[in-house]
């Protein structure tokens, strides 16, 4: 079942009043937002899985919704360490799923890495992939 | 200055209107859709004026807006 255009703009309403100033300007033209949990409280499940004290959450309208930075380095190259996999129940209209994902994520980090399941980032692997095939065609040639 | 309770819908939210202090059937309806949607394991949050929102486990009459939002799974 699809959601209607209607729907869609309510929830992107709903989210853009939930969102903070900055966060809203971010999301309207880079679409995406960051919720910053840099030095918040780490459960001992968060301390087992080897989360640092940098945490920036990047949640976006694209095929993997969360992602994490877990240095300036990576946020400063945007890419990030890992990646979420996390939907809702049924249907909802995405912009509905990124605002629950962003309260969820505000409030019990702890919870929300406890439901999430968690994945090294395609986006850095991708890149990481690209950066050594260049490589070797540079070696290749000399 | 009437409260609202947001539920996440397919239908982007649903929205039920309730006036703080009065016990009517607005009122009501707001407290048993808030159950049931707790009972659909949605996430309660109550929001302030200034924007601030804080994790409700109860329905709050006197709050100026709740919203229900939908449930995540992993995977």
């Amino acid at each position: 079942m699809y959601c209607s255009y209607e729907a869609q703009d309510r929830a992107r309403a709903l989210l853009l009043t939930y969102l903070s100033p900055g966060q809203r300007e971010t999301f309207q033209v880079r679409g995406h937002f960051d919720i910053v949990k840099t030095g918040c409280r780490r459960s001992l499940e968060m301390l087992f899985l080897g989360y640092p004290r940098f945490r920036i959450y990047r949640l976006s309208r694209s095929r993997f919704p969360v992602t994490i930075f877990t240095s300036a380095r990576q946020l400063a190259r945007s890419l990030p360490k890992y990646g979420y996999c996390i939907h809702s129940h049924g249907s909802a209209p995405q912009d509905d799923e990124l605002l629950s994902m962003k309260l969820l994520i505000d409030h019990d980090e702890s919870r929300f890495v406890y439901i999430a399941c968690r994945f090294r980032s395609p986006v850095a692997r991708a890149r990481l992939l690209a950066e050594q095939q260049e490589y070797w065609d540079i070696a290749g040639r000399a | 200055m009437k409260s609202v309770l947001k539920i996440q819908s397919i239908r982007g939210d649903d929205e039920f209107q309730w006036d703080p202090g009065v016990e009517d059937e607005q009122l009501r309806r707001a407290k048993q859709e808030f159950a049931q949607a707790r009972d659909r394991q949605f996430f309660a949050y109550s929001r302030s004026e200034s924007g601030d929102t804080e994790v409700i486990e109860d329905f709050d009459p006197n709050a100026r807006e709740i919203l229900m939002a939908i449930p995540l799974l992993g995977g």
